[in-house]
């Protein structure tokens, strides 16, 4: 009843605050509280040093490779102790002490007063140094973030031909970077979050503001405030936690690896959501339509833009349709099909031990299998296997009376048409419906088929990304959205952000009259 | 942003998609025989004086919902005619709409199982389309609205291969002579159409959706004339095609001429099966819709938060219907005699009443009022 209530009922409600579940800390003072925290935890490094006109002891605390050690040696240490050998001891008092180090002795340093235990553990383990002393409760965090991070380097899943390579790294501060570098607006807004009660990952919320709806970005706040897990791995564990139907076999958030087209989702009003330690960004509301544009679509003119366009769309349809399709000729209406085709197949199919569903089924299976094992193999290997390994189940397949010729064809025309999808998973996701599209057109013919399609587009209309239709702009709307869908309109004809987005400020570009002037003066 | 259903206001475009989706049904694939019946050649003529009486129903029911913006028929007819009549009234509807939705699909079902699997149960066939139209009508009519925008490309995509597949094979002396034994079976054959239509009632379930009802008219008058002008063209192809007699003698005319239209270029391939098949989608429009009026009735009636147990409980019923054992054309024949009194009442009548009743009221309310004064 709960399964029926969640498909055909109100979606989720909001879940409760998270609690907290750490136990408290035993210590007189910040530096025994981080001494009990992390005793046996070897890569903890307590750098441990007296303050000495003060005759304090202190100790720098820190994650051995999250931080710069030599730097810290240099930047932090050797100034601390040089001054405080300099300098007459304050009267005891956090805060007087804690504010002469912070603006007398390291001024030229990023640092924060942590107020307690808690925000000073999470200061360390994000990756600064926080500087403790004996008999105080607070602690100053330096930054000095310098672990070993993966360089900024081509992308590996959304290649273009056209347009930059650059991809997001597993560092999200250079994410940001790479996205401010292409915006350089101080609209562009950046919010910071730590999702995840133990991993307390850095999450960064991004949207322009006057173009973003302020309702979609609470929308988005809202939702990554319920969520309360122990860890944040991916941004693929908050796209399942903030989406709107889970029950949904679609993606309901946009990813990206590149930044330029991170941009141009913002550039269009909508939010951007970046995450430490992956370097996929999660675009949102997701609009079935956005999955099917390439980021060198911008770039290209638009009339083979909208050649390869139409190509990614039939292929997609042909990635569902074609085994039910198939099945249903073949099981149902071979009396549709031309004469010498229909007879052909029909000869294919001579001495095939199984129903055509159960060939088909077969078929897909085989597919998978290889392209599910050539991923997990090394990359030229894993290519080799591909095509040889596909090679030979078919052939075999054939003269082991398995499956037919067509079937073949059938199946491979298929795997090639969802592999042409930009998004990976809705690829992936098109080759599953197919499965239970071919099944109902197994039982029913070409009626099963065009009914079970009919209920994927019913659910297809059903569904909504943060209160955007999913199947947007292929409404009602304004038909000037339609410019940018199948088809692409001229760059210079697409004025306005699409409206169904619902952005502040929906101008783009100038209006005709205004860009003539860049024809030249006119005789 | 949680969903709701009819959460969005529509505009008024959409009325006319759903004056397409909800006239169409099954009346392109088997009318053409009843006009030929009585109207023989002329029946292109007939269609076209159809067209001005549904256009004139379509006129009464936007002049209703202007007069009453932001209200159904169930707060129009209880506000008019009383809370007794106004729910006798209302209640006539839904009672109507299960029954019409019922009956496409027990003949759309028969259809399949005769053209194209015969050896498969109507009963399953049946309940697959209610299931599907229960799950859309659950989420309300927005969805819909967005489904039936493809519908209306599914409606042009299936008779564009017909026409330019079609117009080779047909003899335009058929046609002739226009009028020749006058007006009569021209207004017989008008009347056959025009009965045939009784689906733009449903728009006074939708009114409430509506974001502004200003080109209410226009839609409405639009979506008359895209069934009006296609259907009087394909009955010119048909009757072009088989003759007048031999067309009077087809229950589904439209899926015999698909059957015996080939593709230039290939042996053997048939329209008919692919023809239907894209045309069971419209069909599923139109039960869709009308199973949604009979819900957003019932569910205004009863004042219910939610409308789960009514979709179940209409959907049920419409099934009931839709497995009744009767033999199609039988059941065509109980249909088109119904229908002429059914239909009249339902998108002409009683909207009439509502508004004569409407306006006068209106008049007493504002003579007392300025008498107040």
């Amino acid at each position: 009843m709960g399964l029926i209530k969640r498909l055909f009922g109100r979606g989720k409600g909001p879940a409760p605050p998270p609690a907290s579940r750490h136990r408290p800390i035993k210590g007189r003072d910040l530096l025994e509280q981080l001494r009990n925290q992390f005793a046996g935890q070897d890569d903890i490094r307590f750098r441990d040093f007296e303050l000495g006109g003060w005759g304090v002891r202190a100790a720098l605390v820190y994650v051995e490779g999250l931080v710069d050690t030599s730097r810290v040696e240099e930047g932090v240490t050797k100034p601390l102790l040089r001054w405080s050998s300099e300098v007459e001891a304050p009267a005891p008092g956090v805060a007087r002490r804690i504010d002469a180090l912070r603006t007398s002795a390291l001024p030229s340093a990023q640092t924060t007063v942590e107020p307690g235990c808690e925000e000073a553990i999470s200061a360390i383990l994000a990756g600064d140094v926080v500087l403790a002393l004996e008999g105080e409760t607070r602690g100053l965090s330096i930054a000095n973030r310098g672990g070993q991070a993966r360089g900024v380097e081509d992308a590996a899943l959304e290649v273009t031909i056209r347009g930059p390579r650059d991809s997001f790294t597993e560092t999200l501060m250079w994410n940001i970077a790479l996205i401010r570098r292409r915006v350089r607006d101080p609209s562009l807004r950046i919010g910071l979050k730590k999702v995840g009660r133990r991993s307390r990952t850095d999450v960064a919320l991004m949207y322009i503001d006057g173009i973003t709806p302020p309702g979609l970005i609470e929308e988005i706040d809202r939702r990554l405030d319920a969520i309360d897990i122990d860890a944040v791995l991916d941004t693929g564990y908050i796209e399942q936690l903030i989406e709107d139907e889970w029950y949904s076999p679609f993606p309901q958030h946009l990813k990206t690896e590149r930044p330029d087209r991170a941009v141009a989702s913002l550039l269009e009003g909508r939010a951007v959501l970046l995450a430490d330690t992956t370097p996929m960004a999660l675009m949102m509301p997701a609009t079935l339509d956005a999955f099917f544009h390439s980021p060198e679509d911008s770039y290209d003119r638009f009339w083979p833009v909208n050649l390869l366009r139409l190509v990614r769309f039939f292929a997609s349809i042909i990635g569902v349709l074609a085994p039910g399709l198939y099945v249903s000729f073949v099981a149902y209406h071979p009396n549709i099909l031309p004469t010498e085709l229909a007879l052909r197949i029909h000869a294919s199919r001579e001495g095939v031990a199984f129903p055509v569903v159960v060939e088909a089924i077969l078929m897909q299976f085989f597919l998978e299998l290889i392209k599910e094992a050539g991923l997990r193999l090394p990359g030229p290997l894993g290519q080799t296997f591909g095509i040889v390994g596909g090679l030979i189940l078919s052939d075999i397949g054939i003269r082991a009376g398995l499956v037919s010729e067509a079937m073949v064809i059938v199946v491979a025309v298929t795997g090639i048409s969802t592999f042409t999808s930009i998004d990976r998973e809705l690829g992936t996701v098109l080759r599953l419906l197919g499965l239970p599209i071919m099944l109902s057109a197994s039982i029913f013919g070409l009626y099963g088929l065009i009914m079970a399609s009919l209920f994927i587009g019913i659910h297809l209309v059903t569904l909504r990304s943060y209160g955007v239709p999913y199947f947007a702009p292929y409404v009602y709307y304004d038909w000037r959205d339609l410019r940018d869908t199948v088809f692409k309109a001229p760059l210079g004809s697409m004025r306005r952000r699409p409206s169904y987005l619902r952005t502040e400020d929906v101008q783009r570009q100038d209006s005709p009259g205004e860009r003539s002037s860049l024809k030249g003066p006119s005789k | 942003m949680k969903r709701e259903t009819d959460n969005d206001r529509l505009p008024h475009k959409v009325i006319a998609y759903v004056v397409i989706v909800v006239i169409t049904e099954l009346n392109f694939l088997r009318l053409g025989g009843s006009i030929a019946a009585v109207a023989g050649q002329n029946g292109w003529l007939a269609i076209l004086v159809a067209g001005l009486g549904l256009a004139g129903s379509a006129y009464i029911i936007v002049t209703l919902m202007r007069m009453f913006p932001g209200k159904s028929l169930v707060e129009i007819a209880t506000d008019v005619l009383g809370r007794f009549l106004g729910t006798g009234v209302v209640v006539f509807y839904i009672v109507y709409w299960i029954l019409r939705s019922g009956v496409i699909v027990h003949l759309q079902s028969h259809l399949f199982s005769r053209q194209l699997l015969p050896d498969t149960p109507e009963m399953l066939l049946s309940l697959y389309m209610v299931v599907l139209s229960s799950y859309l009508v659950r989420h309300g009519f927005e969805p819909m609205a967005r489904l039936f925008w493809v519908l209306v490309f599914v409606y042009v995509f299936s008779l564009l291969p017909l026409v330019l597949f079609g117009i080779g094979a047909v003899e335009f002396g058929r046609l002739k002579p226009v009028l020749h034994d006058g007006m009569l079976p021209v207004l017989h054959g008008a009347w056959v159409t025009f009965v045939a239509g009784p689906g733009a009632a449903v728009l006074l379930m939708l009114s409430p959706l509506f974001t502004d009802l200003k080109g209410a008219l226009r839609s409405a008058l639009g979506g008359v004339a895209w069934i009006i002008l296609p259907g009087a063209f394909l009955n010119v192809l048909l009757v072009g095609h088989f003759g007048p007699l031999d067309m009077a003698e087809m229950t589904w005319s439209t899926m015999t001429f698909a059957r015996t239209v080939e593709t230039p270029g290939f042996t053997g391939l048939r329209l008919d099966p692919i023809f239907l098949t894209s045309w069971s989608l419209m069909i599923f429009g139109t039960v869709s819709i009308l199973q949604y009026a009979a819900v957003s009735a019932l569910r205004r009636l009863f004042r219910a938060e939610d409308n789960l147990w009514l979709v179940v409980a209409t959907g049920a019923s419409l099934a009931a219907v839709a497995f009744v054992p009767i033999s199609p054309p039988d059941l065509v024949r109980w249909v088109e005699g119904a229908s002429e009194w059914t239909t009249p009442a339902i998108i002409v009548v009683f909207p009439a009443l509502l508004l004569i009743v409407g306006r006068m009221r209106a008049q007493k309310t504002s003579a007392v009022k300025g008498g107040g004064r």
